[in-house]
């Protein structure tokens, strides 16, 4: 369950599709003019990622990497397929793309028609290859941690191109130089947005990584002095009170300092 | 010079392609993919000389570690500009450089 809660909030806020990878930008930039379609983007981006990611997992893993064909049969033990994956990969992404297309013309043509042809791009979005390919090199486990990491990811991007509709829906009534207007300011707020999202990379290794830093700094002056001050040491070990020697040891790193 | 911003532009592939035959379809690949390489040299040229002081590897400004050449004067390199993210902000003022110089690209609010 613990991991679930990991992979949730890393693939939205640490490995943003957006801010982290820069995948699907192209789609995020032309269809963040206005939030409604924006959220209709979004929601189809998510749901193909939800479908694509676990099932590409069930290829990857009962039929593209090495020794994935076992259970065919002993003789089929040695064969690697990882060659075919972009190919099947792809095949599955257009696949689920035609469905929502489909589907999303038959129930909101509204929604179709202002999403143009952004909504049969999904299935080159390299967001989405992108979220397959890195649950094949990322190396997830389970079927259910890769149903996670597609709907999370699709959940990170969904909220970046809604933060950029909003703040372009905004930012039509502010002054803008002329040159700048649309796509240009739009680069720049998402390069800005970027460096913001770059603070979240401290939010599940900062207590793991700053400790033993801590500990090396403090323990290699007293290693280097034990020696020099070799009475003070034995006073210590004859005294043998974990007080008194973490006690002595800033005393020992102040008599270096002078 | 009109073929810059290409990842802009990219989706006018597939449109200019439907409607012009094979040759010039593919003169306008090529011109996109130039445009594209074009920008991306541009853009790891500002990058790598503000970023890190070298351009190919050829320290052009100086030793940053022994303070020679415009290091000697005070000049620190901007590792700021090393980050992913500033890569939209270098694009953000092609744009902008690009639009003053070609006020027809200016789009309407």
């Amino acid at each position: 369950m613990l991991e679930h809660i990991e992979l949730f909030f890393k693939s939205i806020f640490i490995d943003n599709m957006v801010f982290a990878t820069f995948l699907g930008m192209c789609s995020y930039l032309a269809v963040s003019k206005k939030v409604t379609t924006a959220v209709g983007l979004g929601a189809a981006v998510i749901f193909v990622l939800a479908v694509t990611v676990p099932l590409n997992w069930l290829l990857d893993q009962y039929l593209l990497r090495d020794g994935a064909l076992a259970w065919l049969g002993p003789e089929y033990a040695d064969y690697n397929l990882s060659f075919l994956s972009f190919i099947l990969f792809i095949a599955t992404i257009a696949t689920m793309v035609q469905l929502v297309e489909i589907v999303v013309e038959k129930f909101s043509p509204s929604l179709y028609n202002s999403l143009g042809i952004f909504l049969p791009l999904i299935a080159v979005n390299c967001a989405i290859l992108g979220g397959s390919l890195f649950m094949q090199s990322r190396d997830i486990q389970t079927l259910g941690l890769a149903f996670n990491y597609g709907l999370s990811s699709g959940i990170g991007w969904f909220l970046a191109i809604l933060a950029i509709a909003a703040i372009r829906e905004k930012i039509r009534y502010s002054n803008v130089p002329a040159p700048l207007r649309g796509l240009g300011i739009t680069f720049i707020i998402t390069g800005l947005m970027a460096i913001g999202f770059m603070s979240f990379g401290g939010m599940l290794t900062g207590g793991d990584e700053a400790a033993p830093q801590e500990e090396v700094v403090a323990v290699a002056p007293t290693q280097e002095v034990s020696g020099l001050t070799a009475d003070a040491t034995q006073q210590d070990l004859t005294q043998k009170e974990n007080g008194t020697v973490q006690e002595e040891t800033p005393a020992t790193n102040n008599l270096i300092n002078e | 010079m009109g073929l810059l911003s290409p990842t802009v532009l990219s989706w006018d592939v597939e449109a200019f392609a439907l409607a012009n035959g094979p040759k010039r379809s593919f003169l306008d690949g090529i011109g996109n993919a130039a445009g594209y390489g074009f920008i991306l040299v541009v853009i790891g040229f500002f990058r790598e000389l503000l970023g890190s002081g070298t351009l190919l590897g050829i320290k052009v400004l100086g030793d940053p570690i022994e303070k020679t050449g415009l290091y000697a004067f005070g000049y620190e390199n901007n590792g700021f500009m090393l980050l992913s993210p500033m890569a939209l902000i270098v694009v953000g003022i092609i744009i902008w450089v690009q639009r003053s110089r070609n006020p027809a690209l200016i789009e309407e609010n």
